[in-house]
């Protein structure tokens, strides 16, 4: 026999509307008075029916979350979502999925010089604001803790600040990895990589290099090319390397060695990688940030959180991979 | 957000009370007609349910699974038979020897998604041997039947790449645990890799290892491991080229098991590994492998690389958990919020959920015990 909400609320001596707060995980209900219902759902084989929930926000329809303000925290000033075309992009997609849902954001800047963790905290409870968008932020950003209790997380790329946390990402190493096969179902054979920068930073750009490496590991060494490390503007270094290892396929996070590649005989295709924007005919191919998936995935997460009251910070820092194929590729 | 195009408002795919008459008026059927031919129930003829399925996407039309299941309860007027359910669809047979519940790892994930259902409240119907035992069809039938709006996709404990499953996807909501199902691209749960392996490798670094080697069942790897593999060969960029040590791939045991034992003798006695990091189940073949030398000395340390339950109670292993368990309830998770926000059919944009694992018995076994 199914057990009514109403009949719930009887046997637990308390209004049907606390009931409801209850299952809800209002904050604003105390310890014992939960206890006391989650008591009396042991004792009453009360089960909870989703259907019901549908069923009423169907009727609520598309203003189920009308209303709602998110915070957008980020380690980057509102100057760089303007300047940036990576971030503007990511901003724009945030506010059109939300916009659809009539949900608002409002961002805050905990950078250098911005808010420190524990005033973010202290505003956002002050403004009735619970559910954060929290990042992206600069790799090398100092990673204050932040207490999440009575707070709903859901953090964007990643960084020092985001671990632990439920992250969505871009994966550069499945886009990478993906690269590999799609060049390979068009006949490319020899794919080489050049990365620049400090040794341990180009090898913890992890992605691009684990997901060759792998490749290749599984190839005839005579189809293995080394990946070139470029120090500084180097054109020689990397005429060199691709007369040697005479790679048909390119691939490079640096959009200025594109041109240096043509005059070769033959000329390796050029793919850029973790591009801010669309390619274009002059550009050629190359991967794209998937910005508009990030955001959206962001924001539907964050919503089943706040959704559900799922507060506070998780007990395993899921990380959410999304890859973008190759853009531009005839 | 001053300078740029505004946000550009994307038309919703409205919520149309109407839109299963819209189908049946462009179709001159009856409404019942296009209910029945968009729930695959065969008394349609096939022409008009193929008609009915071509009109329906191109008017856009899916149906809510959720408002579906209350529908049925609805008709039915009967409270218990359905409440909202997910279905927990594993290849793997329930019973027997190479079954469900002889499976550590397939029974921690099944107990992490019975119990994150029960707390979300939905019901988690289980098939199992399915593709073998029961076919795809005919759980495909029995989840329409009973109103099913998500399904669990679970992996198999044996490995066959490329399984191609068609279903009428854009039925369903639905998420895959592992690799197993490697077509078509779908959401998919796995455990977390790189980072993992990547600070396994520092901690033994850090331990006072110089000589790291790597082992791997070639035939796993693909589905089970890649990211790992990757990482360690990544990692072993950082280090002097002299102390690389190549991986070594192993074949599925082998019925030449003195040619399987002479490869991995051999790897040990040129490359001489202090410790090797890898797939749990390799340590003891490893063992096996280097049992009848003459210097224990040779023996290396293991690291294992996901650790299954049962690995865990058996074995004095040390690495890093398979977090099977949250896995379970990570793809319950997952395909709830798909069911409500009414995401049904092939993802467009696939994502890769990564669950980390934990560190183990790194002072009771490992190196940073006692006993070095």
């Amino acid at each position: 026999m199914n057990v009514t909400q109403r009949e719930l609320a009887r046997a637990a001596k308390v209004s049907q509307a606390t009931v409801a707060r209850v299952f809800r995980k209002d904050p604003g209900v105390s310890q014992a008075l939960r206890a006391k219902v989650l008591e009396a759902v042991e004792r009453c084989q009360y089960q909870q029916n989703p259907l019901v929930d549908a069923w009423a926000s169907k009727f609520r329809a598309n203003h189920r979350h009308a209303g709602l303000v998110l915070a957008h925290v980020s380690g980057y000033p509102e100057t760089a979502y303007s300047s940036q075309p990576r971030l503007r992009r990511l901003r724009d997609s945030m506010l059109t999925h939300t916009a659809a849902m009539e949900i608002g954001i409002e961002p805050f800047y905990c950078g250098p010089g911005g808010l420190g963790p524990g005033r973010l905290r202290d505003i956002l409870l002050a403004r009735g604001i619970q559910p954060v968008l929290y990042g992206p932020f600069p790799r090398e950003a100092h990673s204050p803790e932040m207490d999440w209790t009575k707070l709903s997380v859901a953090a964007i790329g990643e960084s020092p600040a985001t671990e632990a946390l439920h992250r969505i990402v871009h994966s550069r190493y499945l886009s990478m990895r993906e690269a590999l096969l799609t060049l390979r179902a068009r006949g490319f054979q020899r794919t080489g990589l050049i990365l620049s920068g400090p040794r341990e930073e180009a090898i913890a750009e992890r992605g691009w290099l684990p997901a060759l490496l792998r490749d290749s590991s599984n190839r005839p060494a005579r189809e293995r090319i080394p990946w070139l490390h470029l120090k500084g503007n180097d054109k020689d270094a990397v005429c060199q390397w691709a007369r040697k290892y005479q790679p048909d396929a390119v691939l490079s996070p640096l959009l200025y060695v594109a041109p240096w590649l043509k005059p070769l005989q033959p000329a390796p295709l050029f793919i850029g990688l973790d591009l801010d924007i669309p390619p274009n005919s002059t550009t050629g191919a190359g991967i794209v940030y998937p910005a508009q998936t990030i955001a959206r995935a962001a924001v539907d997460m964050l919503i089943a959180k706040h959704d559900l009251h799922d507060l506070g910070k998780p007990a395993d820092g899921q990380i959410h991979s999304y890859f973008a194929p190759i853009d531009g590729l005839d | 957000m001053a300078t740029g195009s505004p946000p550009q408002l994307r038309a919703m795919p409205e919520f149309h009370r109407h839109s299963l008459e819209a189908i049946a008026r462009a179709l001159g059927v009856s409404r019942m007609t296009v209910s029945r031919a968009l729930r695959g129930n065969t008394a349609v003829a096939d022409s008009t349910r193929k008609a009915v399925l071509e009109e329906a996407k191109r008017q856009g039309y899916r149906p809510n699974p959720l408002i579906s299941a209350w529908m049925i309860r609805v008709r039915q007027g009967d409270q218990a038979a359905t409440k909202p359910a997910l279905a927990y669809i594993s290849p793997v047979p329930r019973n027997g020897p190479h079954s469900t519940s002889a499976n550590s790892y397939l029974k921690e994930l099944r107990r992490g998604a019975r119990q994150r259902a029960r707390e979300l409240g939905f019901k988690l119907w289980e098939f199992y041997g399915v593709g073998s035992e029961m076919s795809w069809e005919e759980v495909a039938g029995r989840m329409t039947a009973t109103g099913v709006a998500g399904m669990i996709l679970a992996p198999r404990n044996f490995l066959v790449s490329d399984i191609q499953v068609e279903l009428p996807w854009e039925r369903f909501c639905f998420v895959a645990i592992g690799f197993s199902l490697s077509h078509p691209a779908m959401h998919t749960i796995n455990d977390e890799q790189n980072h993992g392996t990547t600070a396994i490798l520092r901690r033994l670094q850090a331990a006072g290892y110089h000589r790291i080697g790597c082992m791997s069942w070639h035939h796993h790897e693909e589905l089970h491991s890649h990211g790992r593999i990757a990482a360690f060969l990544a990692w072993q960029q950082e280090i002097p080229a002299a102390e690389r040590i190549p991986i070594l791939r192993v074949e599925d045991l082998p019925k030449d098991t003195a040619r399987f034992h002479d490869q991995i003798r051999k790897w040990c006695a040129r490359h001489r590994p202090e410790v090797i990091v890898g797939t749990p189940s390799l340590k003891r073949h490893l063992h096996d492998s280097l049992k009848g030398l003459r210097s224990e000395t040779l023996l290396p340390d293991y690291c294992g690389l996901g650790i299954s339950p049962q690995e865990l109670l058996y074995q004095t292993q040390y690495g890093i958990t398979e977090p099977c368990f949250q896995i379970g309830r990570a793809a319950t998770e997952m395909v709830t919020g798909l069911v409500y926000r009414h995401e049904t059919g092939l993802p467009e944009h696939p994502v890769l959920i990564e669950v980390p694992g934990a560190h183990w018995n790194w002072k009771k076994h490992g190196p940073e015990g006692a006993r070095r």
